[in-house]
């Protein structure tokens, strides 16, 4: 039976385990790696809200953010992962069950930015993933990535940018 | 302005994205393992509960040759002074209500679950060397923003 404090933890990442499992997709090539990612920092965050004066409830996202990004850095230094990664890269149309659904399944334009979500920089997109579906501010995105608001906010301005002229060729036959 | 009506037109067909919900079976393994953590944790608890009972005990034993066998103190009062050292210090939630969505004054969604929570200081007398726990019940609003897609 689960106790009082695992259930808060478990409604908390019912509601956020999708934007986390989306941001650790950035970090890991297989739908294994970001899973891992995401588990490891939950535990990681479990702990650090046992610890005295912390209440033991779940975390602020920016700190979870954070820990999976620092994970997912590890992630890279460890050649065990990368002979996996390696191996993994012709079964990527498997990585399909953690990453962006259109809401309406014939949004051709929506299919098209996701793709081009895809083909963004590590550092573009990881910002706009945490601003668009973290819900994050500016000032806790760069709480999580240890740069300045304006960093952080330059970064997703370019981005959004990028994502806009990926997509216009759609956009412009759509409008004539 | 052209670039500003771009820009809003991209972040328009971006939120009609949503994060993939994931598998079934990443959510019940990470649950099971924070149940797991969680239980680990009780059962510490129900140990140093088992030490509360023996010192109370203890206590109450030794309290009761303290007051048979003191003899008075000069001025007339009597008093018993403890001075205890801390071992551990620690918190946790005994019950969990969610009250469930409402809207705050800036028209943003919140969940709100109300809990209670009982610190436990783990303390020994100095002069006996018991040890004994003291529990501070408190109750505790936890306030999460409910994002939509």
């Amino acid at each position: 039976m689960m106790g009082g404090r695992s259930k808060l933890w478990k409604q908390w990442l019912a509601v956020n385990g999708p934007r986390l499992l989306l941001f650790a997709r950035g970090w890991g090539k297989t739908r294994e790696d970001a899973e891992d990612l995401v588990q490891d920092a939950v535990i990681k965050m479990w702990h650090y809200q046992q610890e005295e004066g912390r209440g033991g409830g779940p975390p602020d996202l920016p700190l979870v953010f954070s820990t999976i990004r620092f994970g997912g850095l590890m992630l890279h230094r460890t050649a065990a992962r990368r002979q996996k990664r390696e191996d993994s890269i012709v079964f990527l149309n498997d990585f399909t069950d953690v990453w962006l659904d259109p809401q309406l399944e014939e949004d051709e334009e929506a299919l098209m930015m996701r793709d081009a979500v895809d083909k963004l920089s590590g550092k573009l997109r990881e910002v706009v993933v945490m601003k668009i579906w973290g819900g994050l501010t500016f000032g806790e995105i760069s709480e999580a990535l240890a740069i300045s608001p304006n960093t952080a906010a330059s970064r997703y301005r370019y981005a959004i940018e990028q994502l806009g002229r990926l997509v216009e060729p759609i956009r412009e036959a759509r409008h004539g | 302005m052209d670039n500003y009506r771009h820009f809003r037109e991209t972040e328009e067909v971006l939120s009609r994205l949503m994060p993939s919900c994931g598998r079934e079976d990443f959510y019940e393994e990470t649950c099971e393992m924070l149940e797991r953590f969680e239980r680990k944790q009780a059962g510490g608890k129900k140990r140093v509960s088992r030490l509360i009972l023996a010192g109370g005990a203890m206590l109450m034993v030794g309290f009761a040759f303290i007051v048979t066998d003191e003899k008075p103190s000069s001025d007339g009062a009597e008093s018993l002074t403890t001075k205890a050292e801390v071992l551990a210090n620690t918190e946790y939630f005994e019950d969990v209500r969610d009250l469930g969505l409402f809207s705050d004054a800036e028209g943003r969604v919140i969940r709100r679950v109300d809990f209670k929570v009982i610190g436990e200081r783990k303390l020994r007398d100095e002069e006996t060397g018991i040890v004994f726990t003291v529990t501070e019940p408190r109750e505790e609003a936890y306030l999460l923003t409910v994002n939509e897609f």
